[in-house]
């Protein structure tokens, strides 16, 4: 019998924990500290990248340097060995092109815009009279919805809150640094197996989920119940998860910012989806999903050979990659700190880089946009007092409380 | 991810010049087919030669390899040793080193020159003044090859790319099409393309930079200097000191430059610009070597002007150059050259030998006719420092303007190319940069400009 989902385990309400989770969410000064003085910190068999030339380069050697997806996806589901849905976080050329095809093949470029009018479709009824309202809650249920509604997945809008922070937990397991056997890990693979369980429930209720449905398609074209239940999963996990931490990054960067703020506005009241896209995800830069994703070294690579600041990595050490801060290079990135929506498209890893290029790309950023769209058109503003959150789930704070005009 | 410019200079014996060359000259131009497969299979290459510059004076003459990489040099430089062992140690044995070839990467590595611009760069070991220029900034072989598949696939599509209907359903539907395929999804990941930039401008702000840089990099000697005369004739507790020392160091520059060009025009005026054509048999013999692809190799073996101020002026020359390029204009143009995939100018160290390999597109009259049309001054300011060019006035003015003595000139020190390897042999930087856009667009082109724009990069042939 697996454990309960406990949000609580998740959640950070201690001054310590707080400040913890602060340097988290700000890491730009000590990631320049770093950049300047010591690119590739070495700690222990942890090793941190920081300049852009080298993040690009550990990403880029999958045959050196694994990531933990695919592992961490596939214990959640033991049952099935052999998805080959697993392979999208895997570093072999076979298994990850076989998996990528079968996941494109599910997720259609084509469903976007019907997935951005289930979003909008969500948020605006609930800020209709509405002058305050907890966004961070609002980002997480429209997340969890538009995922729910296209993927076809048996949860009742009682059961949504708690979907949503399964997937945000599921999330967190899957993209975070938590480290391994922690608390929050046990908390999120919990979160996983009751995310399971609605996708086995789904599953068997799948004539009823309907033909335009993921689970409806997958079925009708007869794929195994367990190669969906762990395409899916991941997918949750990238869908709710990823897309919930970057709309609530998006909306705090555009809060502190006024000028990115006006930019932002001024799209929306425009309706021009692609200006406000530029925005969102130029402000998405300033706070990303995570910092950086780790990638556990599987053979010998010397980062930056050549150079003075090369760094011997030995297979079983751990490296981090800071995508944060190679979005920062100043020898990469023309004028980093600047909030520059026109900023060529290439600067900004905010979805990944390389082979972990994010496949849900497409998705996201119309979810991204059409969740913070209606906010932004009733000009949303903050209060100072709501600033400071009084507790984060993850990554991302539980509440964040704004006013509308 | 960054290129890496390998130089290596190996000395030897003039005499034993003939039977390098010959060995040297099998190798291929372009490369051999079994060396060719060997280059490619390490993956980093992108260009490669190995050529023979000639004693000029003295009885050295010296083996140039030079290679333009992805990623370290270093690793690079041991891939090659290990893939071409044999030809590269039988090169050696002809210029009478004896090299096993286990003991071939260090050797090579050696004898491997870092080019630099600045006092303390061609100082340290290894170093050697020179200035190294990449058309395909962030471009690895990798995504070249892919992005080139990319265009070519997405090109044949003409059920898509043609006939009425907006241009933005037309992309969408390239994208629906190149999605379901499942293994393009890079294709929708926007990369940087540095050379599809806007350009930059050369604001005085940016002027103002170039000049702050070069404290640190050349002036810095002047610097030392004001910092000794105010600290021998002001305290340094004054509050007057710094703004002394800033004084000082302004009017030493004045001062420098003022002689300095007085010394560049008095020697600029007794310049005697060589007048002599090159032989038949000299411009037959490179040009053989020339156009058997799409791409070429230009190199030219010039001799510097006697003197630490020719010196002292192509040191400069070179790193305003660099600064130049790295803040103004095009990332990957030169100027408004846009045709230089790699390019290198080298000082060979002990010589007054400057050599310059340019890897380029198309074939050398037009690059020689873009020198003078479009980057005349960039050009002059390296070659007035060398002998029998044409007369220049203040370095930069005149020299390539001056356009048959200057392709004469060219034509005479150039050399036949010895070996040669291009990645690429047959793609040029502007279908790269079709290709590179072709990617941004599916990854980004969001409007109905962007996407007719993008439509319109399939107008031309491929």
């Amino acid at each position: 019998m697996p454990t309960p989902f406990d949000p609580s385990l998740l959640e950070v309400r201690s001054f310590r924990g707080r400040c913890a989770q602060w340097l988290v969410d700000h890491p730009g000064f000590l990631f320049a500290f770093f950049r300047a003085v010591w690119p590739n910190l070495r700690v222990c068999r942890y090793v941190l990248v920081t300049r852009r030339d080298d993040v690009e380069d550990v990403m880029s050697q999958t045959g050196a340097f694994a990531t933990r997806v695919g592992p961490r996806l596939a214990a959640l589901h033991p049952d099935y060995p052999n998805t080959p849905v697993f392979g999208l976080g895997s570093d072999d050329d076979g298994t990850y092109a076989e998996a990528l095809q079968a996941a494109s093949a599910v997720l259609e470029l084509g469903d976007v815009p019907g997935v951005a009018r289930i979003a909008r479709g969500f948020v605006e009824p609930r800020l209709a009279g509405r002058t305050t309202i907890d966004a961070a809650e609002l980002i997480r249920l429209t997340q969890a919805d538009a995922a729910r509604r296209y993927f076809g997945l048996d949860v009742d809008d009682a059961a949504l809150p708690q979907f949503a922070l399964c997937g945000l937990a599921l999330g967190n397991y899957m993209f975070g640094v938590q480290a391994t056997g922690s608390d929050t890990w046990r908390a999120s693979r919990a979160a996983g197996a009751e995310i399971s369980a609605i996708m086995r429930r789904s599953i068997a209720h799948a004539p009823a989920a309907g033909p335009n449905t993921l689970i409806g398609r997958l079925v009708a074209s007869g794929v195994a119940a367990g190669d969906i239940e762990a395409m899916l999963t991941g997918f949750v996990a990238g869908w709710v998860g990823g897309a919930t931490v970057a709309a609530i990054h998006a909306l705090q960067v555009l809060l502190g910012r006024s000028r990115a703020m006006r930019a932002a506005r001024e799209a929306a009241a425009d309706c021009d989806d692609a200006a406000l896209g530029r925005c969102l995800f130029e402000a998405i830069r300033f706070s990303p999903i995570f910092p950086g994703a780790f990638r556990d070294c599987i053979a010998d690579y010397t980062i930056a050979a050549g150079t003075r600041r090369r760094c011997a990595v030995r297979s079983g050490d751990v490296v981090m990659p800071a995508t944060h801060s190679a979005m920062f290079d100043g020898t990469r990135v023309a004028a980093p700190r600047r909030f520059d929506p026109d900023r060529p498209a290439g600067d900004s890893m905010v979805l990944g880089y390389g082979r972990h290029f994010c496949i849900g790309h497409a998705f996201g950023r119309a979810l991204v946009v059409e969740t913070l769209k209606p906010l932004l058109h009733r000009r949303v503003w903050q209060r100072r007092i709501d600033r400071l959150p009084p507790a984060y789930f993850g990554t991302v704070p539980l509440t964040l409380m704004v006013q509308l005009r | 991810m960054s290129h890496s410019f390998v130089t290596v200079v190996v000395p030897f014996a003039a005499g034993r010049a003939g039977d390098v060359l010959t060995l040297v000259r099998g190798m291929g131009n372009p490369a051999a087919p079994a060396l060719r497969t060997s280059i490619e299979s390490l993956d980093v290459v992108h260009f490669m030669s190995v050529n023979v510059i000639p004693a000029d004076q003295g009885d050295r003459a010296h083996l140039l390899l030079e290679m333009s990489v992805d990623g370290p040099g270093e690793a690079a430089l041991r891939g090659v040793a290990v893939a071409l062992a044999q030809p590269l140690t039988d090169v050696l044995t002809a210029a009478g080193y004896t090299v096993s070839a286990t003991g071939l990467p260090a050797f090579l590595s050696r004898h491997s020159r870092t080019l630099a611009t600045t006092w303390y760069g061609t100082a340290r070991s290894g170093g050697a003044l020179g200035l190294a220029f990449c058309g395909s900034p962030n471009m690895p072989l990798r995504r070249i090859r892919d992005e080139a598949a990319l265009g070519d696939l997405v090109a044949d599509w003409s059920d898509l790319l043609y006939g009425p209907g907006p241009a933005l359903d037309k992309l969408a539907a390239v994208r629906d099409r190149l999605w379901a395929r499942g293994r393009w999804k890079w294709a929708f990941d926007a990369e940087q393309t540095p050379f599809l930039l806007p350009r930059r401008d050369d604001t005085p702000s940016v002027y103002a930079r170039i000049f702050l840089a070069s404290i640190p990099a050349l002036l810095w000697p002047v610097l030392l200097v004001a910092l000794l005369i105010c600290a021998l004739r002001w305290s340094v507790l004054h509050w007057w000191w710094i703004p002394s020392v800033v004084g000082v160091f302004a009017l030493l520059l004045i001062v420098l430059a003022a002689v300095l060009l007085v010394l560049v025009r008095r020697a600029e005026k007794t310049d005697i610009p060589e007048d002599v054509a090159p032989s038949p048999q000299h411009v037959a013999e490179v040009m053989d070597g020339e156009n058997h692809v799409t791409l070429n190799l230009l190199i030219v073996v010039t001799r510097l002007k006697p003197g630490w101020l020719r010196r002292f002026t192509l040191r400069a020359g070179f790193w305003v150059t660099s600064a130049a390029l790295a803040r103004i204009g095009v990332p990957g143009w030169l100027g408004d050259v846009g045709v230089v995939q790699f390019a290198r100018w080298v000082l060979l160290p002990g010589t007054d030998q400057l050599v310059f390999a340019s890897n380029y597109d198309g074939a050398w009259e037009s690059y020689l006719e873009d020198f003078v049309e479009l980057v005349a001054y960039g050009v002059t300011a390296v070659w007035t420092n060398c002998r029998g060019f044409p007369k220049t006035f203040l370095l930069f003015w005149k020299g390539a303007k001056d356009s048959d003595r200057f392709r004469r000139y060219v034509r005479r020190y150039q050399i036949a190319t010895g070996f040669w390897y291009a990645a690429f042999p047959d793609l040029t930087l502007v279908q790269m940069r079709t290709n590179a856009a072709i990617r941004l667009g599916i990854a980004g082109a969001q409007t109905e400009q962007e996407a007719q724009a993008w439509l319109d990069l399939f107008s031309a042939p491929r």
